[in-house]
C-alpha cells in the first residue's frame, strides 16, 4: 500500500492539503431532468428510427412465438441456407469437428430459452453453439470466432441513440455479440428507456457486471481517407428483433 | 536571422506537403461541420424536452463534475482503487512514464507474455510504451485501424481521433500489401477487410490486451472505453490478461455522470450522438464466465498531471480528448498533428505538452497560435485554452525564453507608448523613420516593402501600408477647424 | 450626446482617414466627439506576447485617459474586445483596478456596435458599388459578439452586393505579433482567407479591423489580386460622399 499512499499524498499535496479518507458524495447542483417521450410504443418507434439511421435493421414482431422464425429468416437472408448438419449437436461445444452445419452462437442465458430458438435453428439445419458452465472457455471462443452469426438478448435499450445494453454473466459470452459478423439481438419493448441516465441509475443500484456494453449500430470506421466503412472489428450487420 | 529549430523545420515541412494539408483541411472541416450540426440538433431537441440539456448546459454540468473530481482527486482515486480490487482487479501506481513501462514489463514477464494488442490509447503513446516493449523483444500491435496504419508506416498520428488522415488509400494498400505478401486493391472494403482479418488473428493470439480509458468511474471502479470499431471490446474480451493505463484525470465520481460526459464526447469528436461501442469494464471475468480477461491490471499514471493541479491551469486536466479544438483551430488546419511534435497536437497539445513536460523542448508551440479563441468556443469542457496560452507566454517572458529582438521591440513599444508625449513624437517621425523602405505604386500611393530583421517576416510575403505623414492625432485639430469653418 | 474617440495605434499611424470617417459619420448624426490627447495604444501586443505587466500599464493609461468619457468609440473590434474582456482579467478579483477596468469596458464600443446598438442607425445614406465580403475579426466575433451590426449597416449601402464566405469564423492569420513570429503559418492562413474571398467573386474586403485588413491587403498586393481592402467606416463615409451630401 505504500506506493499508493505516496502517490495519493503527492496528489493531495498539490491540492494543498493532506489525503482524504474518502471522497465526498457528489450530486450535481441541478439534478438531471427527466426527458423524452413516454410509453413503450413511442419509445419503440423512436428506438427503431434511431437505429435505422445508423445502419441497424429492426424487425418488429407482435409476440414471442415469432422470434425464432424471424431469426431463421434473418440467418437465411444473411448467410444463405444452412448446410446440412448432423442432428443432436444442439448446444454442444465439445465436438470441434462437429457436423458441417453452419454454427450459430447464442447466449445460453435462460432469457432466450422461452423463444424456442434452438429447435427452430436446428430444424432449419443450423448447429447451435452455446456455452455451458464448465465448458472450456477458450475452445468456446475459438468456435464463436468461426461462427457467422451470434444471437443475444438485451438487458435494455436506449431510444435516444438506438443503443442496445448488454451485461456479461456466466451464461453469456462477450464474444457472442462481438466476433461473428452478423449479430441478432432480441429486445423487449418494455425494456426500452429514452436516455442513458436511466440506464446508468439502474446499473448503479446493483453490483456491476464484469462488462456492460452499449452497442449502437454495426461497427464502423472512417480511418481510410475519411471513407466510412461498416464492419471493422465488431459485427458489420446488426439485426434487432423488437418484441 | 531566426535559426531553424526542430519545430520550425517541422512547420516548414508540413506547409510544403500539399497532400497532408489537403487531408488535414478536409478532415478538420468535415469534423467541425459535423460537430456543429449535431450540437444544433442537440440544442433543438433540448428545447423540445428530448435531451438532458443544450450544449451550454451539458458543458456547465461537465465542468462541475470534472472540477469537483479534480478538487478531490486523491479521494476518488482511492475509492476507484478499492472498487477495482473488490472486483478482482489489481491496481498499480506509476508516478512517471518510466515507472509505468516498468510495471507493464513486469506484468508481461510474470505471465510469460510476448504478444500484446492495444486498443487506441494516447496515454500509452505519451509514455512511449510501444518502444519500451519492443526494446525487450515483445510484440505490440495497434488494433485501431488508423493507429495500425501509422504503426506499419512507423509514423506518429496526424490527428487525435483519426490518426492516419494523411495517408492515401494507395499508401495504405501498399502498407497492408507488405504484410499480406501480395498486392491489394485500394477500395475501402478490401483494405478494411484485410485489417479486420489480420487484426482478428492478432486478437485471438494475444497474451495481453492493453487499453487506455476514456473515463473511470470511482463509485464502481469501472473503466470506460469509447470506440466505433469494436477493437476496445475485442481487446478486453479475448486476451487472457488486460492492462489499462489511466491518466489520473480520467476519473468521474458516479455512473450517472457518464450521461453528461457521453452526451458531449462523441458529439464533439465526430459529430455522432453516440459511438458504436461504449464499454464499461469492472474487474476481470467473474467465475464461470467463458470469456474476458482472467487478470485485469489498472495502472494509474501521474507523469506531470498532479503538478498541474496546483496551478492556474488546473482546468486543462478536464480535457476529454475529443479533438474539437483541433478541428476548429486555424493553425492546426494548416499544419496537421506532426508539426507539433507531441502526441497531443493542436490547441490542447500547445498547452498540455509544456505543462506536462516543461518548456525546454516545447516553448515554441506556444507561439503557434493567433489567439482567435475558436478552441475555447468549441471545447465541451469550456477550457479557455487561448487564455492559458497567454499566461504561459507570460511565464516564458518571465523566464527570459523569448526571441531577443522581439523582446527589445516589445519593451521599446512599452517604453514609448506608455508615455503619450513620446508616443506622439514617434508617430510623427514614423514616415521619416521608414523612408528607406517606402515604395511608390503606379497611382502615387505609398507602401512599405523589404523591411529588415524580424519585420522581414512580414514583408517576405506581404506589403505593408506606409505610415501616414500626418498621424490622426495631428489631423484632429484640423478636423475641428474644418468643422468650425462650415 | 457626447462620445470620445479612441483612434487605436494602427489607425493613428497607418490609416488616419479611418479616424476622419468615424468622426464625420458621428458628427452627421449629431454626436459631439472629443479626442482625449493622452491616448496611445490599448496594449494588446504586450498582453498577447506575454508581457503581462506591460499590458497592465497600458490598461491603466487607457482607464485614466478615458476616465470622464461616457462612451468610448473605437474603429476596431479587436481593441474594443481587448479592453472589455481582457482588461478586467489583468487585475485581481475584488480590486479597485478591476472595477475600473470593468467600468471602462462597459463604456467602450466598437464603431458599428455603437452606431447600431446605441444610436440605432443602420442606414447612413451611403452608395458604394461593389461586391464585398465583410471580414469579422476574432475578438469581435467571440468576445464582443458583434456579428450582425456591421452586416446590417453594409446591407443599407446602395449598390453594394454583400457576399458570404463558407467559413466566416476562420481566423485570417493576423493575430498581432503572430504575423511576424510565425510568418509562414500566418501567410498560409492569409492565403486560405484571401482565396476563399476571391472565390466568391468579391472585389472588396471590408472589416472593422485594420490589423486584419493590413495582413490580407498586404498579401493581396504581393500576389497581385484585384481586391481592395477597406475599413467599414471608410467605406461608409466614402459612400456618403458618393451619394451626394
Amino acid at each position: 500500500m505504500s506506493a499508493e499512499q505516496d502517490f495519493l499524498a503527492r496528489v493531495a499535496a498539490q491540492l494543498g492539503r493532506s489525503p482524504e479518507a474518502a471522497p465526498p458524495r457528489f450530486t450535481p447542483s441541478r439534478p438531471l431532468p427527466d426527458v423524452g417521450p413516454k410509453g413503450a410504443e413511442a419509445l419503440a418507434e423512436r428506438f427503431q428510427k434511431e437505429l435505422e439511421r445508423i445502419n441497424g435493421v429492426v424487425h418488429r414482431v407482435s409476440d414471442a412465438s415469432q422470434v425464432a422464425p424471424t431469426i431463421v429468416r434473418i440467418l437465411e437472408e444473411a448467410l444463405g441456407p444452412a448446410r446440412a448438419g448432423a442432428a443432436g449437436n444442439a448446444g454442444g461445444t465439445a465436438e470441434p469437428n462437429g457436423a458441417g452445419a453452419t454454427a450459430v452462437a447464442r447466449w445460453s442465458d435462460p432469457v432466450l430459452d422461452e423463444y424456442g430458438i434452438d429447435q427452430a435453428l436446428e430444424g432449419a439445419g443450423y448447429r447451435v453453439l452455446a456455452y455451458r458452465p464448465g465448458d472450456d472457455g477458450r475452445a468456446f471462443v475459438e468456435q464463436v470466432e468461426k461462427a457467422p452469426a451470434g444471437i443475444v438478448a438485451c438487458d435494455a435499450a436506449i431510444a435516444e441513440t438506438g443503443t442496445l445494453v448488454m451485461a456479461s454473466s456466466p451464461n453469456r459470452g462477450r464474444t457472442v455479440s462481438l466476433l461473428p459478423p452478423v449479430l441478432i439481438a432480441v429486445l423487449r419493448k418494455e425494456d426500452i428507456v429514452f436516455d442513458s441516465v436511466r440506464v446508468f441509475r439502474r446499473l448503479a443500484q446493483s453490483p456491476m457486471a464484469s462488462q456492460v456494453i452499449f452497442k449502437s449500430g454495426p461497427s464502423r470506421s472512417s480511418d481510410i481517407e475519411n471513407d466510412l466503412t461498416i464492419g471493422v472489428h465488431g459485427p458489420g450487420a446488426l439485426h434487432v428483433i423488437l418484441l | 536571422m531566426v535559426a531553424k529549430t526542430p519545430f520550425l523545420e517541422r512547420v516548414e515541412k508540413a506547409l510544403a506537403d500539399e497532400h497532408l494539408r489537403g487531408a488535414v483541411r478536409y478532415t478538420a472541416e468535415n469534423l467541425y461541420m459535423k460537430r456543429k450540426a449535431v450540437m444544433a440538433d442537440l440544442n433543438a431537441l433540448a428545447v423540445k424536452g428530448e435531451a438532458i440539456g443544450t450544449f451550454e448546459e451539458l458543458r456547465a454540468r461537465a465542468q462541475e463534475i470534472k472540477l469537483h473530481t479534480l478538487a478531490h482527486l486523491d479521494g476518488y482515486l482511492k475509492q476507484a482503487a478499492e472498487q477495482i480490487r473488490k472486483n478482482g482487479g489489481v491496481v498499480h501506481w506509476a508516478k512517471d512514464a518510466e515507472e509505468a513501462n516498468r510495471i507493464v514489463l513486469e506484468i508481461c514477464k510474470k505471465r510469460g507474455a510476448r504478444k500484446l494488442i492495444k486498443s487506441k490509447s494516447m496515454v500509452t503513446e505519451e509514455i512511449h510504451m510501444n518502444h519500451a516493449l519492443e526494446a525487450e523483444g515483445l510484440e505490440i500491435v495497434e488494433s485501431d485501424l488508423g493507429e495500425y496504419i501509422i504503426q506499419l508506416a512507423k509514423e506518429t498520428p496526424a490527428h487525435i481521433v483519426i490518426p492516419a488522415i494523411h495517408k492515401t488509400r494507395r499508401q495504405i494498400a501498399d502498407l497492408f500489401g507488405a504484410v499480406a505478401g501480395h498486392e491489394l486493391e485500394t477500395d475501402t472494403k478490401t483494405l478494411a477487410g484485410f485489417a479486420r482479418a489480420t487484426l482478428r488473428q492478432k486478437f485471438m493470439n494475444a497474451d495481453v490486451g492493453v487499453t487506455g480509458a476514456n473515463f473511470v468511474v470511482a463509485e464502481t471502479g469501472t473503466i470506460c472505453l469509447v470506440t466505433n470499431e469494436g477493437n476496445g471490446r475485442l481487446t478486453t474480451s479475448v486476451p487472457p490478461c488486460q492492462i489499462s493505463l489511466v491518466g489520473i484525470e480520467k476519473l468521474v465520481p458516479n455512473l450517472e455522470d457518464l450521461a453528461v460526459m457521453m452526451g458531449l464526447l462523441p458529439r464533439s469528436a465526430t459529430g455522432q450522438k453516440i459511438t458504436t461501442y461504449f464499454n464499461m469494464i469492472t474487474g476481470p471475468r467473474r467465475p464461470g464466465e467463458p470469456d474476458g480477461p482472467e487478470e485485469l491490471h489498472v495502472i494509474f499514471l501521474d507523469n506531470g498531471r498532479s503538478n498541474i493541479l496546483a496551478t492556474r491551469y488546473r482546468e486543462v486536466l478536464t480535457c476529454i480528448r475529443c479533438g474539437a479544438c483541433l478541428n476548429s483551430c486555424p493553425v492546426y488546419r494548416q499544419l496537421g498533428g506532426h508539426a507539433y511534435g507531441s502526441i497531443y497536437p493542436g490547441p490542447i497539445g500547445t498547452v498540455l505538452t509544456p505543462l506536462l513536460q516543461g518548456f525546454d523542448q516545447w516553448d515554441e508551440l506556444l507561439q503557434a497560435c493567433s489567439l482567435c479563441g475558436a478552441c475555447a468556443e468549441n471545447c465541451p469542457l469550456g477550457i479557455q485554452l487561448h487564455k492559458h496560452i497567454i499566461h504561459l507566454r507570460g511565464e516564458l517572458v518571465r523566464q527570459g525564453r523569448e526571441h531577443p529582438l522581439m523582446r527589445t521591440a516589445l519593451k521599446a513599444v512599452h517604453f514609448a507608448w506608455t508615455r503619450p508625449g513620446v508616443y506622439r513624437f514617434v508617430a510623427r517621425s514614423a514616415h521619416l523613420g521608414v523612408k528607406p523602405f517606402i515604395r511608390r505604386r503606379a497611382d502615387g500611393t505609398e507602401y512599405l516593402d523589404n523591411l529588415p530583421s524580424i519585420a522581414a517576416g512580414w514583408t517576405n510575403s506581404r506589403t505593408m501600408p506606409a505610415p501616414a505623414r500626418k498621424p490622426f492625432h495631428r489631423r484632429w485639430a484640423e478636423l475641428q477647424r474644418e468643422e468650425g469653418a462650415k | 450626446m457626447k462620445v470620445s474617440l479612441f483612434i487605436t495605434c494602427l489607425a493613428d499611424h497607418f490609416a488616419p482617414q479611418v479616424g476622419e470617417a468615424v468622426y464625420r459619420l458621428l458628427r452627421r448624426h449629431g454626436v459631439e466627439v472629443d479626442f482625449p490627447a493622452g491616448q496611445t495604444c490599448c496594449g494588446q501586443p504586450s498582453w498577447n506576447t506575454g508581457h503581462l505587466d506591460d499590458a497592465r500599464d497600458f490598461a491603466r493609461l487607457y482607464i485614466k485617459t478615458f476616465a470622464r468619457s461616457e462612451y468610448i468609440i473605437q474603429p476596431s473590434g479587436s481593441c474594443a474586445g481587448h479592453v472589455r474582456y481582457f482588461y478586467p482579467e489583468m487585475f485581481p478579483e475584488g480590486s479597485r483596478e478591476r472595477q475600473e477596468a470593468v467600468a471602462v469596458g462597459q463604456r467602450t464600443y466598437e464603431f458599428t456596435e455603437f452606431m447600431v446598438r446605441v444610436l440605432g442607425v443602420k442606414d447612413v445614406g451611403a452608395r458604394f458599388p461593389g461586391k464585398a465580403v465583410f471580414h469579422n475579426n476574432c475578438h469581435m466575433q467571440r468576445e464582443l459578439k458583434v456579428q450582425e451590426e456591421p452586416l446590417e449597416m453594409l446591407r443599407c449601402v446602395r449598390d453594394l452586393e454583400l457576399l458570404e464566405l463558407p467559413r466566416p469564423d476562420l481566423c485570417c492569420g493576423f493575430g498581432g505579433a503572430f504575423s511576424i513570429k510565425e510568418p509562414e503559418i500566418s501567410t498560409a492562413m492569409a492565403d486560405d482567407k484571401v482565396d476563399a474571398i476571391a472565390a466568391t467573386g468579391a472585389n472588396l474586403i471590408v472589416s472593422s479591423d485594420l490589423g486584419c485588413l493590413m495582413h490580407q491587403g498586404g498579401r493581396i498586393e504581393k500576389r497581385g489580386l484585384p481586391i481592395r481592402t477597406l475599413h467599414i467606416a471608410e467605406l461608409l463615409w466614402e459612400g456618403v460622399q458618393q451619394n451626394g451630401r
